[in-house]
This record gives C-alpha cells, structure tokens and sequence, in this order.
C-alpha cells in the first residue's frame, strides 16, 4: 500500500512504498555482540502470525535458539526487544515494548515489557525485532536512526544512573530520539535489574536489565521517521474513534488521569491486600500518607502519558527529602507505592518517591528491589542480620536513610549487599535459620503489591505465573471478593482464564489499563487487531494461541529446570503458617490444604497431571508436540488423565477489574 | 470574517502524540507522526512538562515563499500548492512556532490546514479549536 494523496489539499505527491505491510515494519535484526556483527531479515511474518508477536514471539525464539543449559549471563542467552504488531499503529496505549531472555532471576523464560515511545520508534524506524547475542568486549549501545545501525562505544555512559544517562544521551543524539538505558545494578549484575525508559517507565520484571547488562549494553537509541502500513487503514481509524469517543466519558477515566494507579494504595488498605512490612500484615496504618491524593498534592508536575495514551497514568512528580537533593521522577505509581511504600513501612510519599527514584537511577526493579529491601528489613527486625553485617547502618522499617544505603550496598555488592543483589529467594538461601519462610517470591521472582493470603485467586495466581510471583499474568482481586475470599473451590478455572487473556496484551503490546479498565470487550480488542493485521482471528483463536504460549513456557521452565513442575509453583510458608494478624482480616488466612486443593484444581483445569506437568494430551491439542516429546525425554510429560483433558482450559468471567 | 484556530492551553497536555499520529493519518493515510504538521516538545526531566506547537497562522510562510505556494484560505489556514512547493524549505526558520517540516517521501512541506482533526481527539484539553469573531482575526 502506498500513502494516498491529501484530503481537502492542493494533491499531495506520492510518498515511497514501505516495506511495512499489516502493522509490522518489515524488518528483524540479528546482532552478534560478541563480534559487532549485525544481520538484517525479513520478519518472519508467519512466526508473528502463529505466535502474535510480542510476549509470544520471544517465547518461540528462546525456547528455540537458547541452549537448555545457556547461563542466563553467558553470551548463549539471548536478549530480545520487540515491538508488538499494534504497537505504534492508530490506537490509544499502542505503546508497549517487549523484552525477552533467559531470566537470571527464574532460570526459565523471562519477559517483561515498558510503555512510553520506544516501541512506536522502533517501527517507526523500520524494525520489528532486534535480537542480541554474545557478549561485548566493552560496553556499547545500540544506535538505530532509519537505516543507520550501529553499536556505538558507551564507555562514556557505563556507570552512570538511568535517569542521568538519558538526558545525556538526548543531548548528545538528538531530542527526537527514543532512549532506553541500564544503570549501575545492571552493569554489577543484581539480577533484578531493570530497563528504563522516558524518564521513568520501566520494563522491570525477571531481570531483563541484568542480561543487558551481562552482554555490556547500556543503552538502545531510536528515531524513526517511516510509516506504518496497516491492513485497513480506514476500518481501523472509523473502529478506534469510536472506542476514543465512547471511553472519554467513562467514569473510570478521570480517576486513572488523575492519579495513574496510585490511589490503589488506599483501594488496597482498605479492603485489607496492601503488603505491609514484608507481607508480615495485609492493613497499613498510614496508608493514607502515601496514598494517590497525598502524592498529587505534595509531589506533583504534570500527567505523562505513553503513546497514543491520553489516560496519562503516569504521573511525573518531585521528591523533597530534607538533607538530601530534589530529585525528578514519574511515579511512584501502584506497585511501587505498594512495595516501596507500606511494604517498608514508609510513612511520608516524599519517601517512597524518592526510593522510587533512587532504584530507578541505579536501575533496579521497584517491586522486586521493594521486595528484597523489605525482607532485608524483616531479616533485622528478627535479628537475622544486624549492624555489623550493615556498615554500621540499621535497616529499620520507615528509614529512607536505611534503605537508600541498603540499595547501595545491594548495588554495588558490598558485603551482605552480595547475598541480596541475587533477590530474596538467593539471600535466603545464604542467611537460613527459616528466613525462606517470608522470602516472598516464587519460582526467585519477589511478589506484586497484593497479599494473597485472603485473596486465594491472588495467592494462586502468583504460584502458577509462568515468570515468578507477578500480578501481570492475572490479578484477581475483585473476582476473590465477588466469589468469596474464604472459599478455594473453583477459582482455579478463573485464574487458568484470566493468563490466557492478560497475556495477550503483552503479545500485541497494548496497554491493559485503557484496554481493559474501560469496559471495551475483547472482540473489540480483537477486531482492533484485525484491522491492523488483515490475521482475522476470532476471541477463541486468541484465547487458544496464549494457551499455547503458556504451556510452551511452562514445558520450557521445565527442560531448564528438570523437576515436577508443583515443586515450583509454591509460595513461601508464610502464606499459609502465618494468619494475617491485624487489619480489617485480622485472623484470616490460607491452610496449606487450601494452597493444595487450589493446584490440583488448577493443574487439572490445564490438562495437566497432578505433578504440575503437561500432558500430551493438551500438548498435542496445541500443536506443541515437539515439546511433549522434549519433556518426555526428561521424565516429566505429564501422566494422561483419567478422564481427559477439558475441552476448553479456563472459563470465561468478567471480573469488575482486571 | 471568521477564522478557526487552535488554542493551546499550556499544562494540560500529557505527550500522548495521538494528535500527531490522526494529523499523518488524514492527510497521508499513514500512521506516521513525522508526517504531521504539529509537534510535542516534552521538557524533561526538568521542568517535566509537554509544550505543544501548533501553527499560530502569523503568515510568515507565505511572506517569505520564493515560489507564491503557500496563499491563505477564508477560514484562516495557510495552504501549500504541493504543485508550485520546490520544497527548498525558505518557509521553515521563518516559522516561530516551528511546526514547517519537511519528510524523506515528500518533495514539499509540511502545513497545518486547519482540519481540526488534532483538537476533535485531544482529550485533555491541551489543544482546542477556537472560533476568532471576524473583528480580531489578523
């Protein structure tokens, strides 16, 4: 297709025919870090069909092309960035980036994804995909404007904070140009390092910064001044005004511009899930301090937005702290509000921001880094480490003096900072005396803002998330309340349900809160999709496509990690040893049976056996032969079930949110 | 006579672009933001705001166009004849705003013609179309 000529205008000359065609630019790169070689491709259009691109895509590519036995930080691992096939396009929150590899905080599959503008860019720029292996021999970054791609020398850049290295690169470059960066945690190797984007937005889970960082990339600059090629441009443009129209007057669209997900703290308080003191207690005393409405007031400078995204749920902010500079940051939002907020016992916003931008300087993960200094607190306040192992320091609950010189000691591995840079499942492992109990992770990822204790969706969703303990995958909150937070029975089918649709977001790297807090319905979604991709799917074809993902990424966890896929799928026993103490659920809490009865609900509402491993019968629904085959060499394909799998995994539910 | 013009109301807008992205849409049938003759200048980290640029209609473009391409229309916008355009981009620094740009696949400028199809999705009120009563339109 080529540009029509303008409408209401004198005739516009012709532009040049892109190479881009159904909402992908056209182009993969493949660059060998190790050699500096860079190798350009065709998309494979029929792999982002089969596997819709995004969180699928890198699902395929590094369950074929990494080696089973890759250390995550060898030059075997490989390090994705791809841009969705609806990133970029006419859509609002079009805007997500994905990134994959082996993680090195799971040891399986990895993932996670940022919004902001680097994806449009990317595409923008012509490429779809960029797919990095080997290691530097020095630090570089990746310089992409157009057709001109290069890695660059970043010695100059190497060792400084995200938030310092952008502007800089900005001014070196080129305001127009879309950068993302790693910070000192991911050049020391703290495995939950981040990725940080326009000042503030994060790919943050598994660790995605780390593998940046173990390959010496320290940055990626972007711009691009192509098009993108739709399959029906006027469909999609008449479908996605009309979606803009309609959800302009939702009610829930002046809360999320207002306050982006921080006002979620008081939400979460008050219905008593808000992790408190390392998940010691669900209900924080002074939630109101670092709620939404205190950071608009005491911190805010204005709303900031992702691509196409006038929800604006990002909120660039200030944060005073006498003794210490001012710092600039967007956020806190939710999790970080959450993790780094009552999770510590931080009783003043102006602290939480400034730990949010502390960790998002030195490029650490606000939720896992929430998490891991939280546990370090739970470790002193027990006695388990003091002040000897500290420099002399305390880590004591409500100290941003405490947890800013933790962070250093973490990022730069100085002492104890070593057993903490691996996260809260590694530190455990090296402090013992039953620390492991409230290590809160699974599968070596730390937990999301949400106490599942009384929330038994919640709990199972973090047990069975294919990444660690992540909200991302499903978050049932609103369903546990609907359906009854004491009963277990059958919310297996509506988690199960919920990781096949929330995935896909991260597939076609759309944003889920406009997507999916506006009451837009998923054939919406998916005639969205259609119009950019000419794909004509239907809701079942996509639902089956991300069960097919899950379960790859399941089998691939397994071939890595060679044991019965339940030894991995449970929380620490906090979750069910320790009742929740104080709070609006004070007394409330799960009974190690329950946990039981939620996996042998879950596993066979999957097909799979009761050991948590995949059977052939499902595999073979899915067309993933060639992984049974894989893991029954390993001994672990899943017993056939004694009556079948289920005709369909998962039922359908429409939660308030999700 | 009366002429349409975008208002910007600094402090609102939050660098969501789309109204760069329908811009290319409707004149170029393309999503593609350096096609748009508008622009979002973001200022960060400090002072952390967005600036939109719109064209103002101050007609220095057809002032200093060596070619007579560029003449204004009733309704105030000042429209590019893409046949007489040699493209040789005189009209750019004279643009205060600086919302002329010139494109890769384009042999001719890039001006605003008062489509309003930027303000009509603008959802936070950053950039509005106005109505300038007949006696205060320059």
């Amino acid at each position: 297709m080529t540009a029509k000529g303008a409408k209401g205008a004198t005739g516009a000359k012709m532009a040049k025919r892109s190479t881009s065609s159904g909402g992908l630019a056209g182009t993969t790169l493949r660059i060998d870090l190790t050699t500096g070689r860079i190798k350009r491709e065709p998309t494979d259009t029929k792999l982002m069909r089969e596997w819709f691109g995004g969180r699928g895509v890198v699902a395929k590519i590094l369950y074929d092309e990494v080696p089973r036995d890759a250390d995550p930080f060898g030059p075997e691992n490989l390090f994705i960035m791809t841009a969705g096939v609806m990133s970029g396009c006419f859509i609002p929150a079009g805007a997500k980036i994905e990134f994959g590899s082996i993680s090195p905080m799971t040891n399986g599959h990895g993932d996670s994804n940022m919004g902001g503008h680097l994806g449009p860019a990317l595409k923008f720029a012509g490429y779809d995909t960029v797919i990095f292996s080997g290691i530097s021999p020095k630090p570089v970054y990746l310089f992409i404007d157009d057709d001109t791609v290069e890695l660059r020398d970043a010695s100059k850049y190497w060792g400084m904070g995200s938030l310092d290295c952008e502007p800089l690169m900005k001014k070196d470059l080129g305001e127009d140009f879309e950068i993302a960066t790693i910070g000192p945690a991911a050049e020391n190797g703290v495995r939950f390092s981040c990725i940080t984007h326009d000042f503030g937005r994060q790919a943050g889970r598994t660790g995605q910064g780390a593998v940046m960082g173990s390959k010496k990339l320290k940055a990626v600059a972007v711009r691009g001044t192509g098009g993108i090629v739709v399959h029906d441009l006027d469909k999609l443009t008449e479908h996605v005004t009309a979606i803009i129209k309609r959800t302009q007057t939702h009610p829930n669209m002046a809360p999320w511009q207002k306050y982006g997900t921080s006002f979620f703290v008081g939400w979460s308080n008050k219905n008593a899930v808000l992790p408190t003191r390392n998940f010691q207690t669900t209900y924080f005393e002074d939630a109101e301090a670092i709620d939404g409405p205190e950071l608009v007031e005491k911190c805010f400078i204005s709303h900031k937005a992702c691509s196409g995204c006038w929800m604006n749920c990002g909120k660039y902010v200030k944060a005073e702290v006498p003794g210490k500079e001012k710092v600039f940051l967007e956020g806190p939002e939710y999790e970080t509000g959450a993790l780094c907020g009552s999770n510590l016992g931080m009783k003043d916003i102006n602290h939480v921001a400034y730990l949010n931008w502390l960790m998002d300087n030195v490029g650490m993960d606000t939720m896992s880094g929430g998490g891991v200094v939280a546990f370090g607190m739970e470790c002193f306040q027990r006695g388990l480490i003091g002040t000897g192992d500290l420099e002399g320091h305390t880590l004591k609950w409500g100290s941003v003096e405490d947890a800013e010189h933790f962070v250093d000691m973490i990022v730069h591995r100085r002492g104890i900072g070593e057993y903490f840079a691996g996260g809260t499942k590694r530190a455990a492992e090296k402090i013992g005396r039953g620390s492991e109990k409230f290590a809160m992770q699974v599968k070596g990822m730390e937990m999301s803002g949400y106490d599942g204790r009384y929330a038994p969706g919640m709990m199972l969703s973090y047990m069975t998330c294919d990444i660690g303990a992540h909200h991302n995958r499903s978050w049932t909150i609103t369903v546990d309340m609907a359906e009854g937070q004491d009963k277990v029975e059958g919310r297996a089918k509506v988690v199960v349900y919920l990781q096949h649709i929330r995935p896909l977001f991260d597939c076609w790297c759309i944003c889920r809160l406009f997507w999916g807090e506006l009451d837009i319905e998923p054939e919406e979604i998916v005639q969205t999709l259609n119009d950019i991709t000419g794909w004509n799917i239907d809701t079942a074809e996509a639902l089956k496509t991300s069960e097919k993902m899950w379960n790859l990424v399941r089998c691939h966890y397994l071939e890595r990690n060679r044991a019965d896929g339940r030894t991995f799928d449970y929380p620490p026993a906090r979750a069910w040893e320790d009742k929740i103490p104080s709070g609006p659920n004070a007394g409330k809490g799960l009974t190690k049976d329950q946990i039981e009865t939620m996996l042998n609900e879950y596993y066979a509402c999957r097909g799979w056996d009761a050991k948590g491993n995949p059977t052939r019968e499902v595999l073979h629904d899915l067309k993933l032969d060639f992984a049974a085959d894989a893991i029954e060499k390993l001994g672990l394909l899943g017993t056939p079930l004694p009556n079948g799998i289920p005709a369909v995994r998962g039922e359908r539910y429409k939660p308030k949110a999700f | 006579m009366e002429r349409k013009r975008i208002k910007i109301t600094q402090g609102k807008c939050s660098g969501c672009r789309l109204c760069l992205q329908i811009c290319a849409i409707a004149h170029y049938h393309e999503t593609n933001p350096k096609k748009a003759a508008l622009r979002i200048e973001a200022h960060f980290p400090q002072p952390g705001i967005f600036k939109p640029k719109v064209c103002v209609q101050c007609g220095k473009c057809m002032e200093v166009c060596p070619e007579g391409a560029i003449s204004r229309r009733d309704d105030g916008a000042y429209i590019v004849d893409f046949e007489k355009c040699t493209n040789c981009g005189t009209c750019i620094p004279a643009c205060k705003p600086g919302v002329i740009f010139q494109h890769r696949d384009l042999d001719h400028v890039i001006i605003c013609d008062n489509c309003f199809r930027c303000t009509d999705l603008c959802n936070t009120g950053a950039i509005t179309m106005f109505i300038q009563p007949a006696k205060e339109s320059a």
